[in-house]
């Protein structure tokens, strides 16, 4: 087992909560480089449980100097992204053609964009912004992973790199979306890019009833175990193991990640289903 | 959950025992055409490299969060692979190279792509840093290698930290712009300290810049590459000593 001996404050932020659909956390972890050079978690996670939603969801930062303001606008990603998806989600309610599906994807990353432009523009200090793109959004760059779950169904949205995992009883996982083909390096899709085509990937899913864990997870542990999938997914059965370790603990097995790894921001957000509801129905897969 | 890729687990084990820092991967890409013997060309450019070994060794360990290994293309009749093996920088040593031959830098970088995949380096990597160095025009069909490198997984804008040196007057600085994606990453050296000057920073600001880790966005139209600067041209590089090239 791990063994912790560095003495350094490692949350940036931290939410949980539960309701009838289960429950979960989220965290935020200043890697290691950005403690060694005095730099702030870049990192936003949030985990909010409502009486008729649950939302997780994770932002990364991209964190260099074009993007100085990364720390804010990966915050302001999280914020305007739970309300949209939960308008989206309620009111999907009928079986959606898979001819529809694009349509309503791009309508979803659209309003985040457009949203997310506003309360930056605002945050600059904008009385009355528009979402239209502008130079200055370069600064608040981030990503964005995020889930929605309710009785409908699970909500799936994703702009930048990241893992959406989910975990079954018998501990199988799978990944929610396919690697992008054009994503390599450190490169990364943003929020802060003008919107010229459709980037983000999103789908609505009713989760088979054996799965148990949905795992939202910046590039933070993933590039630190070398970029491999099959390595990434063995932190879920363990993390579920670790459940009922106190956070604290938690938080300092990610940051060993970071310290031990290439040192970035790791934010995860995670949501244990305790629903037991008929989800046979399987919705458009959208492009997963 | 039938179709779920079934993945093997062991308890015990914790994931942590398989992070790794991050690699970063250095080519040096080395004009050895004929041209390079005049003038001590070639032996300005042996010295720079072997000159910045330890200050680039010294910069690779201050960084705890990255693995910096060099490599090594050297190009004139064809190209090969002068330093081939992913060499971690402390261990890194540089054989001099010697001059004889044309310009074959489209070969150079058909054997830079061929290592540059997705299935040999992986889609999460460090950016890795391209250093050109040429005095001369490139003598075989080195638009369409480039071409088809650019469209590959890390050939793309953008996945690698490119560079040039232009090495004295005669050196084709369009070609090394096509190159780098950029005339502002084109540098000139037209003398030998001015070549050791742009070397070290190359081996060493420009690996400490390339990993950082930070995420990068492709590129906005319009936009130029956000390198550190280049060391300044100093008095002693406008030495009326030096000979100029």
């Amino acid at each position: 087992m791990t063994s912790f001996s560095e003495d350094v404050l490692f949350s940036n932020s931290q939410t949980q909560g539960r309701n009838q659909l289960g429950d979960g956390f989220s965290v935020s972890v200043q890697g290691a480089r950005h403690v060694r050079n005095d730099t702030p978690c870049q990192d936003s996670s949030l985990y909010l449980a409502t009486e008729e939603y649950v939302f997780c969801g994770v932002a990364d930062g991209h964190g260099d100097k074009k993007h100085a303001m990364s720390h804010i606008g990966s915050k302001l990603a999280l914020d305007v992204a739970h309300p949209i998806l939960f308008d989206a989600l309620r009111s999907l309610t009928q079986p959606i053609s898979q001819r529809d599906w694009p349509t309503i994807q791009s309508n979803i990353e659209k309003r985040i964009r457009w949203e997310w432009n506003c309360e930056c523009k605002r945050y600059m200090g904008e009385q009355s912004p528009t979402g239209e793109w502008t130079q200055e959004l370069l600064n608040f760059g981030t990503t964005l992973l995020a889930t929605c779950h309710s009785a409908n169904g699970t909500l799936f949205f994703q702009l930048g790199d990241g893992d959406i995992a989910i975990m079954n009883d018998a501990e199988e996982v799978q990944f929610i979306f396919d690697e992008d083909d054009d994503v390599t390096g450190t490169i990364t899709h943003s929020l802060c890019r003008p919107f010229e085509e459709n980037v983000s990937k999103c789908t609505l899913l009713k989760l088979p009833t054996d799965v148990r864990m949905v795992l939202l997870s910046s590039d933070g542990i993933r590039d630190c175990l070398q970029g491999d999938r099959n390595r990434f997914s063995t932190i879920l059965p363990w993390l579920n193991s670790k459940r009922d370790d106190d956070t604290d603990t938690l938080n300092k097995w990610l940051y060993s990640i970071s310290n031990n790894g290439n040192g970035d921001d790791i934010s995860l957000s995670i949501h244990y289903t305790t629903t037991n509801n008929d989800l046979s129905g399987v919705l458009p897969n959208g492009n997963a | 959950m039938s179709e779920m890729e079934s993945i093997q687990h062991n308890d015990d084990v914790d994931p942590l025992g398989a992070v790794t820092r991050s690699k970063l991967h250095f080519f040096w890409i080395a004009d050895c055409s004929g041209s390079m013997a005049a003038q001590g060309k070639i032996e300005a450019l042996n010295n720079a490299i072997q000159e910045c070994i330890p200050a680039t060794k010294e910069a690779a360990e201050n960084n705890p969060f990255a693995d910096m290994v060099v490599r090594a293309i050297a190009f004139s009749n064809g190209s090969r692979w002068h330093i081939e093996q992913e060499t971690p920088v402390d261990e890194f040593t540089w054989k001099d190279l010697s001059p004889g031959g044309v310009t074959d830098l489209g070969s150079a970088i058909r054997l830079l792509s061929k290592e540059l995949q997705p299935e040999k380096m992986g889609r999460r990597a460090l950016p890795p840093v391209l250093v050109l160095l040429s005095d001369g025009a490139p003598t075989d069909d080195w638009e369409t290698e480039l071409a088809a490198f650019n469209k590959t997984g890390w050939g793309r804008p953008g996945r690698t930290v490119r560079i040039a040196v232009a090495i004295g007057q005669d050196a084709n600085k369009d070609v090394l712009a096509t190159f780098t994606g950029n005339e502002e990453t084109v540098f000139e050296a037209n003398n030998a300290q001015r070549l050791a000057d742009l070397i070290k920073w190359a081996s060493v600001t420009l690996s400490k810049y390339a990993s950082s880790g930070a995420s990068q966005i492709d590129p906005i139209p319009g936009s130029g590459p956000a390198l550190p600067p280049p060391p300044p041209i100093l008095e002693e590089d406008d030495n009326d000593d030096l000979e100029l090239w």
